[in-house]
């Protein structure tokens, strides 16, 4: 192969790895981003209605599956979110509220899994699996990037340096 | 070519090691579901076994006057949630009418209905077809399920005679069972 066009080759892999990498920065600002909107949202004041509401979409209906007892209109889940607007009424806070109800049903009344103990595993495991699987891809396609990227012989880089000056050479 | 390089070899033992795993796993799910206890007398986790029980006060939906669970101190009572709309609270019913038949001379262990889920007249219905002999209170702001957290009915709970929950109970009870547990709260000082 001619030194012009191993000069040629490892010029287009350079590039393109520059496009790879811009492409995978681009990927992850788009991600922080999306994270921190999605932490900002849902701050600020809340009205009574609005704080009721907000913590009747975090407890479970007791008696139906799979339904917060805010979409749900079972008899059971009219007295918990009696019982919400009740409390909040009278000054209670979101923790003393769930955890009136955690008395009552246990853990388990509650749609987002708590923070400690086998449940903060919930939490946890998602953060270290995607950690663990970033990693491994980022090695496994800096390892390609070195098996495919083109070695050059000494004699190879001067005739191609050669043919940049004098804008020939031969094959 | 020797037989160690046969090229299908190693696929053939792989398969047979997936098939043996699966088998060896097909097994044990058959042995843990078969020997599991059944669906009746299970008893279940509650944040209020150990505690005082929470209030129950009402009247009595078949005419009998006021009742209240604090005046019922000194003996035991088994707090039964049932809904007329429920089979396995019909099934129930002779295991309690017997259970409290065993007591009566004793007077050492009571039943009270509550109604869960379920209009007043309907839950009254219920226990006069059913020859529900027991008080049974109505529960329409579904308040007292609440303080019990109640899930679905049939779920009972145990209370002894110093007003702690003993037990809770999911499913339907028997007479047998629930003579176990007041042995068993017995024994462990209640």
């Amino acid at each position: 192969m001619g030194a012009v066009a191993l000069a040629g080759r490892a010029d287009r892999a350079l590039r393109a790895a520059g496009r790879s990498r811009a492409g995978w920065a681009v990927l992850g600002l788009v991600l922080v981003v999306a994270l921190a909107a999605g932490v900002r949202v849902g701050s600020g004041v809340e009205t009574t209605s609005q704080r009721v509401d907000h913590i009747a979409a975090e407890v479970r209906c007791p008696s139906c599956e799979g339904l917060s007892v805010l979409e749900s209109d079972a008899p059971t889940a009219l007295a918990v979110r009696s019982a919400i607007r009740r409390m909040v009424a009278a000054g209670s806070s979101d923790s003393e509220i769930e955890g009136y109800l955690v008395s009552r049903y246990g853990s388990g009344i509650l749609l987002r899994p708590g923070a400690r103990g086998f449940e903060g595993l919930v939490w946890i495991l998602p953060i270290v699996a995607l950690v663990v699987v970033t990693t491994a891809l980022t090695a496994v396609f800096w390892r390609r990037r070195r098996r495919a990227s083109v070695a050059l012989a000494p004699a190879d880089v001067e005739r191609v340096a050669r043919a940049r000056e004098g804008g020939g050479g031969g094959r | 070519m020797s037989r160690a390089e046969e090229p299908g070899r190693p696929r053939r033992r792989v398969a047979l090691f997936s098939a043996g795993g699966v088998a060896v796993l097909a097994v044990v799910l058959v042995v843990v579901l078969a020997t599991r206890p059944p669906a009746v007398d299970t008893q279940a986790n509650s944040p209020l076994v150990g505690r005082t029980a929470p209030p129950i006060a009402g009247a009595s939906l078949d005419g009998g006057g006021p009742v209240d669970l604090a005046a019922w101190r000194g003996r035991f009572v088994v707090v039964n949630f049932f809904a007329s709309w429920c089979p396995p609270c019909r099934t129930e019913v002779p295991e309690l009418v017997q259970f409290t038949y065993e007591h009566k001379a004793a007077a050492d262990a009571s039943v009270l209905g509550v109604v869960f889920e379920d209009t007043a007249s309907a839950g009254a219905a219920f226990a006069r077809s059913t020859g529900a002999t027991w008080p049974v209170v109505a529960d329409p702001a579904g308040q007292v399920a609440l303080d019990y957290g109640v899930r679905a009915p049939p779920e009972s709970f145990l209370v002894a005679p110093d007003g702690r929950v003993v037990a809770r109970i999911v499913g339907g009870v028997t007479a047998s069972g629930l003579d176990q547990l007041l042995a068993r709260a017995r024994a462990e000082g209640a």
